[in-house]
């Protein structure tokens, strides 16, 4: 349904880094067909879930998905993916306590992906746990877990540098990611950028600022609009997005809350059981004061 | 000399009542939660509309259309599927083992959970390859689900074809685990709920996977019943 199209719009700003490289490299979008479409969709590490949202959108209406179309949703992608993260101040000094807290542990394997937009030469991998890491001697920012390796990168002159792992990239604060990615220099900055997994992407996507993540949505709404839909933002904060497709007569379309895909299925009674309990307990106290007033003799004044 | 002078008091003849009132009060909502719950579900359908829009300003319009239960006309293995619209009623999830038959509406929103099961509209439709997920409230559609067991045959309705299932295994997960809601490669049908809980709100989902057994489209027009 749209409303997934629309998740799988987000999703896939952080999915298509892998194969563009964000606004460093400008790329043309050549998916003329949905099942190129897909598969480019796929290759830049596009959840499962909304790829099938997609196709069951397409079957639903396959005649407004025209090449031209399709193509512009891709183009439309890159723009706003480049909205998620670009180059940053550089900035070697700076100390990120997350990483150096960690402790230190050898690069003794090595994972990169294929970095081949510069010049279409494919990041390698290699063994170098002496590689040119500007945040290394700056303040420990490279320092490795005990269980994830460093992640050697190849720049295109053929020198080689380090990043942290994934797990670790993903486990950082979206400040945090921009300020370690400042401690490299603007060429290192881009290579990383074009080698971001997709789950890095996607944790990026998930802690950006409200106001940027509203500017990713305006970039999108230019791809519904050739749909014949409007995005509605009906809630957004810096740790939740809740969208909804409409179409021209204000039908609703769908509805997407960013990462959500299991549905509450239990009405939450807590508040309900709370007044009853509360309403109960009242209502025993005031017996008890009842009983007690009725049971305990006054004493009179020939007592005194 | 000693007088129970309080007994005739004029505040305690006042209060009782009250304090009776809200205590009765108290023990009968309580009582009734579930009850309610399912007569709201019957007043839904008794009174539902073919096709309604959504009381409040988001635009949902719910469909409601005839599915059909008796299909004696010509089947085929292979056929066409038809989408549905967001909010449209377009399937029936029956299972005989459980007295199980319950309208599966296209997509999730609070108001058609309130009218039936959904299916999620990022998993599969039924007919197509993959996996289709249903899921109900435990109070109400789905309050049975949990008595399925594994060889138990459940069957998706729609109105063009029925899909017979198995039941394979159930399963446990957090409303943040997705394992089980995620795209399979397999042909499978998940149906999840929430996990009792007095409360009503609970983290934990218990779910049915059910293998493809029979994919039956219809080919022809004649229904009877």
């Amino acid at each position: 349904m749209r409303n997934h199209r629309f998740n799988r719009m987000i999703t896939a700003l952080a999915g298509a880094a892998l194969v563009c490289g964000l606004a460093v490299v400008p790329c043309a979008a050549q998916a003329a067909t949905p099942e190129e479409a897909e598969a480019a969709a796929r290759a830049c590490g596009i959840p499962e879930e909304d790829i099938q949202a997609a196709w069951n959108q397409f079957y639903a209406e396959p005649e407004k998905y025209t090449p031209e179309v399709i193509d512009k949703m891709i183009e439309q992608l890159y723009i706003a993916q480049g909205q998620i993260v670009t180059n940053v101040p550089y900035n070697p000094d700076a100390v990120i306590p997350a990483l150096t807290d960690a402790a230190q542990a050898p690069a003794e394997t090595v994972t990169t992906a294929a970095s081949a937009a510069q010049d279409e030469q494919p990041a390698t991998a290699s063994q170098t746990p002496d590689s040119q890491s500007p945040a290394s001697p700056s303040g420990g920012n490279n320092a490795g877990s005990t269980t994830e390796p460093d992640i050697t990168l190849m720049m295109p002159d053929g020198t080689t540098f380090t990043r942290i792992g994934k797990n670790r990239f993903i486990a950082l604060s979206y400040q945090d990611k921009l300020t370690y990615l400042g401690t490299f220099t603007s060429d290192q900055q881009s290579v990383i950028i074009e080698n971001l997994s997709p789950e890095e992407y996607r944790s990026m996507l998930k802690q950006l600022p409200s106001d940027q993540k509203l500017d990713v949505i305006d970039t999108l709404s230019g791809i519904t609009d050739d749909l014949g839909l409007t995005i509605t933002v009906d809630e957004l904060t810096d740790d939740s997005a809740k969208i909804s497709l409409r179409d021209a007569k204000g039908e609703l379309k769908g509805v997407a809350e960013a990462g959500k895909l299991v549905a509450d299925t239990g009405y939450d009674r807590r508040g309900f059981f709370a007044l009853c309990g509360a309403l109960i307990a009242a209502a025993f106290g005031g017996l008890a004061v009842l009983v007690h007033s009725c049971f305990t003799e006054e004493i009179t004044e020939d007592e005194r | 000399m000693k007088d129970k002078k309080n007994r005739n008091h004029p505040a305690v003849h006042y209060a009782t009542p009250f304090i009776l009132l809200a205590l009765c009060t108290g023990v009968a909502a309580a009582a009734m939660i579930k009850p309610a719950d399912k007569l709201k579900v019957y007043a839904n359908i008794a009174f539902m509309d073919d096709q309604k829009l959504s009381g409040d300003d988001t635009g949902l319009v719910i469909r409601d259309n005839e599915i059909i239960e008796n299909y004696t006309g010509e089947t085929s293995e292979e056929g066409e599927v038809i989408p549905p619209q967001f909010g449209e009623l377009f399937a029936t999830v029956y299972s005989p083992a459980i007295g199980l038959d319950v309208p599966v509406y296209w997509g999730n929103s609070p108001e058609l959970f309130e009218r039936g099961a959904c299916q999620s509209s990022g998993s599969s439709l039924p007919g197509r390859d993959g996996n289709a997920v249903i899921s109900a409230h435990v109070d109400t559609f789905f309050a049975d689900l949990s008595k399925l067991k594994a060889g138990d045959t459940v069957k998706i309705r729609t109105n063009y074809g029925e899909f017979e299932y198995e039941v394979r295994t159930a399963v446990e997960f957090k409303s943040n685990n997705n394992k089980y809601v995620n795209p399979s490669e397999e042909n499978i049908l998940t149906l999840y709920t929430c996990k009792k809980d007095i409360l009503g709100s609970a983290d934990d989902r218990i779910g049915f996977v059910c293998d493809l057994k029979k994919k039956s489209f219809y080919t022809g027009n004649e229904v009877t019943g």
